[in-house]
């Protein structure tokens, strides 16, 4: 049976001890750590005015600014002068135009004919010479 | 009749006076080492946590949350505060922790460790530390407090708070079983 020994254990745990308080940190009031100081009742009562009226002016800034009037439907676009800058969009190809000719990709271009026969229609006489 | 009213008045001031924060801050200092180190073995060695637990405590003094009434020594009160600041943190965060290392670290590294939060040991010291970790609480607190602390039984039971009867049969106990633990160890605790 082992009988501990009481000298041997005290000793272990004093070498224990010694290593462990070489690891202690120096010793800090945790009061000084605290860097921001508390608000006092009073300043924390203006705190609390001051972030209320700052919530209430961005409100009232919000209600009366002004709303802007929409005029873009005032102008009307003028078609332009000069067609020439139009054609030479039109006319010109891109270089992967070639991938857009799938097979039968004519199908997509073309009408296909039912023999449709559109119905007669009698149009009247021109009667505006008459108003 | 004068002098006997002031030198009463003298002894009440003396029995209620509390504590300045200075005296306070003093008699905390001179602790801070046994303080620190007690802090560890509360938080099973890691030094995060006994920092932590350590400024808890002295923030728990010093707003005036735990009061020194001397029924026993500054120190062996102190023991007590940070012991119950230390159990109060673990009731409060064991939960979470656990979730957190079953969900992230349990599936890497089971009974993961982090190495920085550690001190480093001596050889001997680290089969000391490791023991300890095997033994029960009780017995590892009592055998703590008086072979590291060199408090009195009576003392180790006022800052568990447990009876003397129970300290002495932890401290017996405790003592048996780290024996045991230790009997291959290079260092050896057995005659």
């Amino acid at each position: 049976m082992n009988i501990p020994n009481d000298d041997k254990i005290t000793s272990g745990f004093h070498r224990l001890r010694e290593e462990e308080r070489q690891a202690a940190p120096p010793y800090r009031s945790p009061l000084e750590t605290v860097s921001e100081p508390r608000l006092q009742p009073g300043n924390w009562w203006r705190a609390r005015f001051a972030l209320a009226a700052s919530v209430i002016l961005i409100a009232v800034i919000i209600v009366l600014k002004p709303v802007p009037t929409d005029h873009s439907g005032d102008s009307v676009a003028q078609p332009p002068d000069d067609f020439s800058e139009l054609e030479s969009m039109l006319a010109h190809e891109m270089p992967t135009d070639f991938l857009l000719d799938t097979p039968w990709y004519q199908l997509a271009d073309t009408t296909p004919d039912f023999n449709y026969i559109f119905p007669s229609y009698e149009y009247p006489e021109d009667q505006t010479h008459e108003l | 009749m004068a002098a006997t009213q002031i030198d009463t008045l003298a002894s009440a001031d003396r029995e209620h006076r509390t504590m300045s924060r200075g005296e306070i801050e003093q008699l905390l200092e001179k602790h801070h080492q046994d303080g620190f180190t007690w802090a560890l073995a509360c938080c099973r060695r890691n030094r995060d946590f006994a920092q932590d637990i350590l400024q808890m405590s002295y923030l728990k003094i010093l707003d005036g949350s735990a009061r020194f009434d001397a029924r026993s020594s500054f120190r062996t009160w102190l023991f007590g505060v940070i012991r119950r600041t230390a159990l109060q943190r673990t009731r409060k965060y064991s939960v979470r922790e656990r979730v957190l290392k079953a969900l992230f670290i349990g599936r890497i590294e089971p009974n993961h460790q982090c190495p920085y939060t550690m001190l480093e040991y001596s050889r001997n010291s680290e089969e000391l530390v490791q023991a300890l970790l095997k033994l029960s609480t009780q017995q590892g607190t009592v055998l703590q407090l008086v072979f590291y602390h060199d408090m009195t039984i009576e003392e180790a039971a006022l800052v568990m708070e447990i009876s003397i009867g129970s300290a002495r049969t932890h401290y017996a106990r405790g003592k048996k079983n780290l024996a045991s633990i230790l009997k291959g160890s290079k260092h050896e605790y057995t005659q």
